[in-house]
């Protein structure tokens, strides 16, 4: 345990973030004290959850909830999300399905404050070589599905899209930003709230199609629009561009 | 005659002035008065919500199979022909405080050309009268579309701890719904009442409310359809201000009769049934069909 923890944290290099005013992650609060459960139950809590299939769901499910109470929340959410959804993308659906079967809003809260604690390593990192594409892809789609794809709204006091991109623009960081923003959108796909034409969806879109005009990105990112665009089943010429990114000071006025 | 004669209500205390301050939003401040709404929402979870639009222009015609589908069918043929003039909205927590320090209710003034709207003699007429400024509604409102991106992720839609207060709500939550989904409104009025539930998951009709209250107290005299928000104001003894005329002054109205009948009541209504019994009723919409709670 300790001796493992000290070598890990070793191994990391040291990480140096950038402020990022429109990625806030706030305290999950709870009215229950969190603990972390005594080994027995997380053994049978990961035993479950490494056995645990869309087949045999219904059977297994229970097992698992009720071995975790709302004191185990916290915990239980750093284990989906870290140990789980972040490297396994494949098994998304599977995880939501689990998180979901405790019907508990504040499970659910607890789950998105943690995915975005996660994001925010990894989009603020100052040294983009320090960013694993594939974990920020990954946690990205993750955060998509735990929200938009559950009609559950991104708060504009956590993430605020649009102002996000148009400052990345401005840094040089939309090789980050907009991987990050493409993979969430892409879950509006299957929310009837959020594909367009929901307002707040195609406000995004239409920074992100000013950005691909004019940004003189690289290939990859306009590749990620026009996947992004697919997936929401949508012609890139159904929507205009924005008018945003020359103006001096659209990101401050679009934050108030 | 209603239930402040009778008088188990106590009468209505008026908060504040300083709450009670309405503030004009145009395109030049809306994007800040939507930081201040985000910051308040936390704190102050209750929201009412009233629309100034010109008045219904068409009838729907054919065959229906409830009045309530006629009424919808009439409410979902304006909304979609029409524009709001103005959306007004208020904030307060479930025991009626403000904020005391700044306005916590806005008006939203949408851009509103009247050369290019339908609309009708008459009805501009009374636009004109209505103290709204026609000028200012052209060249400098609210851009319908950059206002629905603000509210969707305000913290006030979709969010299960925000309480949506209407009164006669089909209008208001018509037009709301409308600019929210940036499409033509639902074909049927079951589309809307599931649209309605998925973006203002707790909703209240004060119009409902009241008239079970006032059904209760004087069973001889059912509610009849003249009774507005402004009698529910006089019952309760909230003075006719000329603060409440306008569509801001309306909001306001609203949540303070509600927070003010829910103290009150104790959340219950005179049968006992809890208010809640009445979230997302909507008076001739779905109030023959309730949805499950």
């Amino acid at each position: 345990g300790e001796a493992k923890k000290i070598e890990q944290s070793a191994k990391k290099p040291s990480v140096e973030f950038l402020p990022m005013p429109f990625f806030v992650v706030d305290e999950w609060k709870s009215d229950v004290q969190q603990e972390t459960p005594p080994k027995q139950i997380t053994e049978k809590v990961l035993f479950i959850a490494n056995n645990i299939t869309m087949d045999n769901f219904s059977e297994k499910i229970s097992g698992l909830v009720n071995l975790v109470t709302p004191a185990y929340y916290s915990w239980l959410a750093n284990y989906l999300v870290n140990q789980r959804a972040k490297t396994e993308p494949n098994y998304h659906p599977l995880y939501c399905k689990i998180f979901s079967a405790f019907k508990s809003r504040a499970l659910h809260e607890c789950i998105i404050k943690t995915t975005l604690r996660q994001l925010y390593g990894c989009l603020a990192a100052k040294d983009k070589n320090q960013i694993d594409k594939k974990i920020l892809k990954n946690l990205s789609s993750w955060l998509g599905m735990v929200t938009l794809g559950m009609d559950y709204p991104i708060r504009h006091s956590n993430v605020s899209f649009r102002e996000l991109l148009l400052s990345a623009y401005r840094e040089d960081r939309l090789d980050i930003i907009v991987p990050f923003v493409t993979k969430v959108l892409q879950n509006a796909a299957s929310s009837k709230v959020f594909r367009p034409p929901n307002p707040w969806t195609i406000g995004i879109l239409q920074v992100l199609l000013e950005l691909n005009e004019k940004a003189n990105w690289k290939l990859s990112l306009t590749f990620e629009v026009e996947v992004l665009f697919k997936a929401l089943n949508i012609s890139m010429t159904s929507i205009s561009p924005s008018n945003l990114i020359d103006a001096p000071t659209s990101v401050e006025e679009l934050s108030g | 005659g209603g239930f402040a004669n009778g008088s188990v209500l106590p009468p209505m205390i008026l908060p504040p002035l300083n709450h009670m301050i309405t503030r004009d939003v145009w395109k030049d401040n809306l994007h800040n008065e939507f930081v201040a709404i985000r910051r308040l929402i936390k704190q102050f979870n209750y929201v009412s919500v009233s629309t100034e639009f010109i008045g219904t222009m068409a009838r729907p015609i054919g065959n229906f199979e409830t009045k309530a589908d006629y009424h919808y069918q009439t409410m979902r043929s304006n909304v979609d022909l029409l524009n709001p003039v103005q959306m007004a909205i208020s904030l307060s927590d479930a025991n009626g405080n403000k904020p005391d320090n700044e306005p916590s209710t806005w008006q939203f003034n949408f851009q509103y050309d009247v050369d290019t709207e339908m609309i009708s003699g008459e009805s501009l007429e009374l636009l004109k009268t209505s103290g709204v400024n026609l000028d200012m509604q052209r060249e400098s409102g609210v851009d319908k579309f950059e206002f629905a991106q603000l509210m969707m992720d305000s913290g006030l839609i979709m969010e299960p701890d925000t309480t949506w207060i209407t009164y006669h709500a089909a209008y208001d939550i018509g037009f709301l719904v409308h600019i929210l989904m940036n499409d033509m409104m639902p074909a049927t009025r079951q589309e809307f009442e599931q649209w309605v539930v998925k973006l203002m998951p707790s909703l209240f009709d004060l119009n409902l409310i009241y008239n079970l209250v006032h059904d209760f107290k004087n069973p001889q005299q059912p509610a009849s359809p003249q009774y507005s928000l402004n009698t529910l104001g006089d019952e309760i003894g909230i003075p006719r201000l000329l603060i409440f005329t306008t569509t801001g002054g309306q909001a306001l109205l609203m949540i303070l009769s509600f927070c003010y009948l829910s103290k009150i009541c104790m959340n219950k209504l005179p049968d006992g049934s809890p208010f809640s019994r009445y979230k997302n009723v909507i008076y001739g919409i779905n109030d023959d069909q309730p949805p499950a709670n």
